[in-house]
Order: structure tokens, then C-alpha cells, then sequence
């Protein structure tokens, strides 16, 4: 997170399965169910193209851009306020000019982990509808979300709100409402 | 097959595969397709520019499945019912065994949850261009591509469409 909060990275480095269960098993997430498996795991065969051990890298640029890689997804989505009960978001995915047929494959099959329909990220949209259905009634109530301590700095680990306090306190510092 | 039983049974198989959308019976939809089969749904502007991202992805049936699972077990979203309207059918030619046909649709999205109950909307309009093979004397999509216009995806895309 830079130091006035507004712009972040987010970044997850490869584990081994045994690691990645245990890692979640430990949390107590609600995300990790053992009994499920793919009946076609084809649409995780990824392939390394970059030479470290990072599997996601989201980066967030206040205040309406992020850039991400997750896996061999290459995207950029551009959020657009369209007023105090509306937002766009766009989606715009990317290759390298010189991607083999493999590459290229991989990226259309994993852009089904993002995207309106993504298996990671449909939900998002309903999330933010689910928080606007709750804030509009509140009026002139203020709130904020506690997830991962009350502070704006970078930690660890993703179970955290702490880049969206970020967000919201520089960009109440910018507009001069505080 | 004489061209007017061809007709039929490839209309059959179109309606046949929507009203089992709109019946919620998600589980049977994977039948619709040959086992390698391959499902898009791709936004129109990606099809007149000759981009090839889409909006959903599955080249195997058992990619339909999963998306079955997803749904029903994994995936958060607001409760809602579809119903498809399909017109203009047409089959467009036939060689080596598969059919080509294409379709209009269009698909209202029916609110379930408590708050928004019975609100309805149109959801996404577009076409279907679709390959369609004979196994076992059964008609079934090798191809599926839904080519919507509706780019505006209303807040998240989870039932196929």
C-alpha cells in the first residue's frame, strides 16, 4: 500500500495443495470444502510465465483503475461511477502479441475465473449490491468495515478490509469531508 | 433425415434446451451437449471486432458441470428465475453430418429473493449460433455460441444462458 492509502497491490505466491489446505483449514475460511473437486480440472493448468512464484498480483490505482494477473489472466478493469446508486465495470482482457495456441488457450479458459460470470469474481457484483442495500437506508448514518483491524497499512494476508479503508480515508481527505 | 424431420428435431432440441433453463432443472443441461462440445458466451463487439474472450468458457461437458456445481453450491447471488423467448430458427446448412442453425433469444430475469419478488427485467437479448450433431440418433449441440448483444451484464452472469 503506498503511504497515503489510495493505491495498493495485492499479490499471492504458489504453495503446494498441502499448505494451501492447511492455510485455510487453519482460518476456518468458508471458501475451502474438501468433498468438491472439478470434473474438469483442465480450466487450472496454467503455466508459468513469469520467472517468480506469484500466482495473483491485483493492482489497485485510485481512483478507478486496477491491473491484474490471476494466474494467466492478463485484465484491467475500469470502474466507472455512474452516480450514488449506479457503477460500470469493464472488463478489458489482454495477450501478448507472440502467445503460442497453449498461451492462448489458457487465458480463454481461466477468464472464466473473472469477469460478470467468473467462478472467483461473479459474486462481487452481489456483494456490492448487498452493502448498498444496507448503507441506503441509513441516510446520514456513517459506517465502515472492520474485517482485519481498523487501520489502513499493508499486512500479510487478504483476510482484510484494509485496502478499502485506504480508499475510502484518502478519498474523504481529498474531497475535504473530513 | 428429410429436411422438414431435420427442422423439427434441431427446434426441438433449441426448445427442449431452454425450458430446461427455465425450469430450473440446471443438472440435466450438460446433456444438451456432445461430451466434447464447446459453450461460449461471447459479448456481439468481440465478434464483429474478432476478439475471442468470452464471457463464459466450457470446451468439455464435464466444464458444464462444474458451472452446474458453482451454482448450486458455491457461488453468492440474489435468487432469480429466467425465461427464454427464441425465434427466427433457422437451420443454416449441413455438412459432414453437423447441422448449423441460429436463433434469436431473448431472456427476462424474474427477481426471487424477498425484497425484489416478481420484479422482472430483460436480462440479456442475442442469438445463438449453434452445431448440431446426431449421437446415438439423439440431437445434441457440439457448438454453442451465445452472441449477446446485451454486453451490460446486470451485476453478475451465473445461470446459463
Amino acid at each position: 500500500m503506498d503511504e497515503s492509502g489510495r493505491h495498493d497491490i495485492l499479490h499471492a505466491h504458489r504453495r503446494t495443495e498441502a499448505q494451501e489446505t492447511a492455510a485455510y483449514t487453519n482460518e476456518s475460511l468458508r471458501s475451502y470444502q474438501a468433498k468438491y473437486a472439478l470434473a474438469d480440472s483442465s480450466l487450472l493448468k496454467g503455466r508459468q510465465e513469469f520467472p517468480d512464484d506469484i500466482t495473483t498480483s491485483i493492482h489497485t490505482i485510485f481512483p478507478c483503475l486496477v491491473v491484474q494477473r490471476i494466474s494467466n489472466t492478463l485484465a484491467a478493469r475500469q470502474f466507472l461511477p455512474k452516480g450514488p446508486d449506479k457503477l460500470e465495470l469493464i472488463f478489458t482482457f489482454l495477450a501478448y502479441e507472440d502467445d503460442d495456441k497453449e498461451m492462448c488457450n489458457i487465458r480463454l479458459k481461466q477468464a472464466n475465473l473473472v469477469g460478470p460470470a467468473g467462478f472467483i469474481s461473479l459474486e462481487d457484483g452481489h456483494a456490492i449490491e448487498l452493502v448498498q442495500q444496507a448503507i441506503v437506508r441509513d441516510k446520514e448514518a456513517a459506517s465502515f468495515i472492520e474485517m482485519g483491524g481498523t487501520d489502513v497499512a499493508s499486512q500479510d494476508n487478504l483476510v482484510t478490509e484494509t485496502a478499502i479503508r485506504g480508499f475510502w480515508q484518502y478519498y474523504r481527505r481529498l474531497m475535504g469531508f473530513n | 433425415m428429410e429436411n422438414r424431420e431435420l427442422r423439427y428435431a434441431v427446434e426441438e432440441l433449441i426448445h427442449s434446451y431452454v425450458q430446461c433453463i427455465d425450469d430450473d432443472r440446471l443438472e440435466e443441461w450438460p446433456n444438451f451437449f456432445t461430451e466434447h462440445c464447446l459453450y461460449q458466451i461471447v459479448p456481439r463487439e468481440n465478434i464483429d471486432l474478432e476478439l475471442p474472450i468470452a464471457v463464459m468458457y466450457c470446451d468439455s461437458r464435464g466444464m458444464l458441470q462444474d458451472r452446474v456445481v458453482a451454482h448450486r453450491k458455491a457461488n453468492l447471488f440474489a435468487p432469480h428465475v429466467y425465461r427464454h423467448l427464441v425465434s427466427a430458427t433457422r437451420v443454416t446448412g449441413q455438412d459432414k453430418g453437423v447441422v448449423t442453425a441460429r436463433s434469436n433469444y431473448a431472456v427476462f430475469r424474474t427477481a426471487t429473493d424477498p425484497i425484489h419478488y416478481g420484479t422482472s427485467e430483460v436480462y440479456s437479448v442475442g442469438e445463438y449460433r449453434d452445431k448440431i450433431v446426431f449421437v446415438e440418433g439423439e440431437a445434441k449441440f457440439q457448438e454453442r455460441i451465445v452472441i449477446v448483444d446485451t454486453s451490460r451484464i446486470q451485476s453478475l452472469l451465473v445461470t446459463p444462458l
